[in-house]
C-alpha cells in the first residue's frame, strides 16, 4: 500500500518533479562523469607509463656519467637500401624495464614492428646490421621504439638513458624528458573538461536545490491538506513521514541510477573517442552520485517533513 | 460514549466554544445544528481529537481525549472513529478503493475485498477503480463514508455530510446514515440542513459557542 500510494503521488506530482529530477540528475551524470573521467585520466597516464615501462628519459651532457637506468646509444645507419635507427642497450635490461613491451621470436636482435612491416622482415628471420649478425625479433612497443632495430650490447656513450624512478620530479629541470609530463599535456583536455563538468555539476546542485525549495513551496497547500487526511485518519507522524521518505527515496534512487547510467555515457564517449581507451569502472563515482542523491533526498524530504510538523491537521486539511 | 464537561475552546482572545458540557449515548444519533463560524465544525474537532481544548474534559468511550497527546489522539482516532468531511477530502490520485484501502493500512492491514464490501454498502462497487478526483461529489461522499466505516468505528462524525450534495446524493448520503445508525453506530453530525436534522435523535443548537437546547429531541420522520 505505501508503494501504491507513493508512486500515485509521483505520478500525480510528475509535471512538479520533472526539473526537480532533471537538475539532479544532470548534476549527478556530471559529478559522476567528472569522476570517472578523472580516474581514467589517471589510467591513461598510467597506460602510456606501462607501455614506456621507464618514465623518465634522460638525456646526458657530453662526457656526463649516469650509473643508473639502462643507457641507450642511438644512431642512424643503413639495412639493405633503407636507413634505420640503431640503438644499442643492455637488451634484457630494456625488457624487463618494460614490461608492457611485447616481443615475438627467439631472436637477439629487436626490429621495431614499424620497421620490420617497412622492410618486410619476420620473425626469427637472419639479419645483419653494421656488421653485427643475428635474428630477428619483433618488437611491439607501441613507442617510438617500433622505429628502432635494438642490438644487444653496451652503450658506450649513450644518447639518453631510460629510467624508472619513484621520483620523475626529481628530474625536472634537468635535461630529461619526464614521459608523465609529456601524456598528461597529451590528455590535459580530459582534465580541463572534468575540471569544468564539476562547475557545472556544482551550479546544477544549487539550482536543484531552489527547484526542491520552490518546489516544497509550490506544492505546499495540497500535501499539506494530504498530510491532514492521512492525520485525521490517525497516521501518526511518523507514518506520515515515512510516506514522504519513501517518495523521495524513490525519487533520489531513481535520479542516482539515471545519473550514472548517464555519467557513464559521457564519459565513455568523452575518453573512448578522444582518448581511444575504455573510461575506469570507477566505484568512487558510485559513491559520489548516490551520496549526492541521497544528500538531495535528505534534503527534500527534510523540508516537506518540516512543513508537515509545523502545522495542525485542522490547519493541514483546510490547506493553511 | 461521548462526555464533554465545561469545554472552551479559544483562539488567541476569540471564544469558539465556551464551556460546552453535552453528552451523546451509545448508539444516538446526535444533530448538531448552528450558524457558519458558531463553533460546530470545531466541537466535532475536539470529539475527534484533531484539535485539542483550551480548557474542560472530553471522554469518547473509555479516553479522554483532552488528555492525551498528539499519538494517542492518532491512535483513538483509528480505532474509535470514522471521519466525512463536508469536502469529502479523499486522495485524489488513488482510486476509489486504494482511499478505502489506505484508511485499513493505517489502522491494521488493507484487504482489497473487504474494503470492496464497504464500498458495496454505498453503492459504488462498480466505480472503486476509478480516481478519487474522476468521481462526482455524490460518489466521493459515498467514498469517504466507505472509508469512515471500513474499520468498523463506534462512532461517526461527519461535518456537513451532504453539504456539496445535489438533492439526489444527499438522499442516497443520508440513507447510508440512516442504515448505520440502525445498525448501532453512533453518529454525530453537524449540519444546516433540517432534514437531516429530523433523522436524529436529538438536536443540539449551538450559537456564539455556547450550546442551547441540548436534549431537544426531534420527532422521527
Amino acid at each position: 500500500m505505501l508503494f501504491r500510494v507513493v508512486s500515485a503521488s509521483i505520478r500525480h506530482r510528475l509535471g512538479l518533479y520533472v526539473p526537480m529530477l532533471i537538475t539532479i540528475i544532470i548534476s549527478l551524470a556530471l559529478l559522476g562523469a567528472a569522476e570517472i573521467v578523472g580516474v581514467s585520466f589517471k589510467g591513461i597516464v598510467n597506460r602510456e607509463m606501462e607501455k614506456y615501462g621507464a618514465n623518465v628519459i634522460l638525456i646526458p651532457e657530453k662526457g656526463e656519467v649516469v650509473n643508473e637506468g639502462v643507457p641507450v646509444q642511438v644512431r642512424n645507419t643503413r639495412l639493405g637500401d633503407a636507413e634505420v635507427n640503431l640503438a644499442m642497450a643492455n637488451t634484457g635490461a630494456l625488457l624487463a624495464m618494460n614490461p608492457g613491451w611485447l616481443v615475438k621470436g627467439e631472436g637477439d636482435v629487436l626490429v621495431g614492428s614499424s620497421v620490420a612491416a617497412q622492410l618486410g622482415l619476420t620473425r626469427d628471420s637472419p639479419i645483419e646490421i653494421d656488421g653485427i649478425q643475428g635474428k630477428v625479433a619483433i618488437l611491439e612497443s607501441g613507442t617510438e621504439f617500433d622505429a628502432f632495430v635494438i642490438v644487444n650490447g653496451e652503450a658506450a656513450q649513450p644518447s639518453m638513458v631510460l629510467l624508472k624512478t619513484a621520483d620523475p620530479a626529481q628530474y625536472k629541470g634537468k635535461n630529461a624528458i619526464i614521459l608523465e609530463e609529456i601524456t598528461r599535456a597529451k590528455y590535459g583536455f580530459l582534465e580541463s573538461i572534468r575540471r569544468l563538468m564539476l562547475y557545472v555539476a556544482l551550479i546544477s546542485a544549487l539550482s536543484a536545490i531552489a527547484v526542491i525549495i520552490n518546489l516544497a513551496r509550490i506544492d505546499a497547500g495540497e500535501r499539506q491538506k494530504e498530510f491532514g487526511i492521512l492525520g485525521a485518519l490517525g497516521a501518526l507522524p511518523s507514518t506520515i513521514a515515512r510516506f514522504i521518505l519513501a517518495e523521495f527515496l524513490l525519487l533520489s534512487g531513481f535520479s542516482a541510477v539515471l545519473g550514472l547510467v548517464f555519467s557513464m555515457a559521457l564519459s565513455w564517449a568523452l575518453v573512448a573517442l578522444t582518448a581511444k581507451a575504455w573510461p575506469a569502472l570507477s566505484f568512487g563515482a558510485v559513491w559520489y552520485v548516490f551520496g549526492t542523491a541521497l544528500a538531495s533526498f535528505v534534503l527534500a524530504s527534510s523540508i516537506y517533513i518540516m512543513e508537515f510538523r509545523r502545522h495542525s491537521i485542522v490547519e493541514e486539511i483546510r490547506g493553511e | 460514549m461521548i462526555e464533554l464537561n465545561q469545554v472552551v475552546k479559544q483562539y488567541g482572545t476569540l471564544v469558539v466554544l465556551n464551556s460546552v458540557s453535552l453528552s451523546v449515548s451509545p448508539g444516538e444519533w446526535v444533530s448538531i445544528m448552528g450558524p457558519s463560524g458558531s463553533g460546530k465544525t470545531t466541537l466535532l474537532n475536539l470529539i475527534a481529537g484533531l484539535d485539542t481544548p483550551t480548557s474542560g474534559q472530553i471522554w469518547v468511550k473509555d479516553t479522554e481525549v483532552s488528555a492525551i497527546g498528539h499519538e494517542a489522539r492518532a491512535r483513538f482516532r483509528r480505532e474509535t472513529i470514522g471521519i466525512v468531511f463536508q469536502q469529502f477530502h479523499l486522495i485524489p490520485y488513488l482510486t476509489a478503493v486504494e482511499n478505502v484501502m489506505l484508511a485499513q493500512y493505517l489502522h491494521s492491514l488493507p484487504d482489497r475485498d473487504e474494503a470492496m464490501a464497504a464500498l458495496k454498502l454505498v453503492g459504488l462497487d462498480e466505480r472503486a477503480n476509478h480516481l478519487a478526483s474522476r468521481l462526482s461529489g455524490g460518489e466521493q461522499q459515498r467514498v469517504a463514508i466507505a472509508r469512515a466505516i471500513i474499520n468498523d468505528p463506534p462512532l461517526l462524525l461527519a461535518d456537513e455530510p451532504t453539504g456539496n450534495l445535489d438533492a439526489e446524493n444527499e438522499q442516497i448520503v443520508l440513507d447510508i446514515f440512516r442504515r448505520l445508525h440502525d445498525e448501532g453506530k453512533t453518529i454525530v453530525i453537524v449540519t444546516h440542513n433540517a432534514e437531516v436534522t429530523e433523522l436524529g435523535d436529538r438536536t443540539i443548537r449551538i450559537h456564539h459557542g455556547k450550546t442551547s437546547e441540548v436534549g431537544v429531541v426531534t420527532e422521527k420522520v
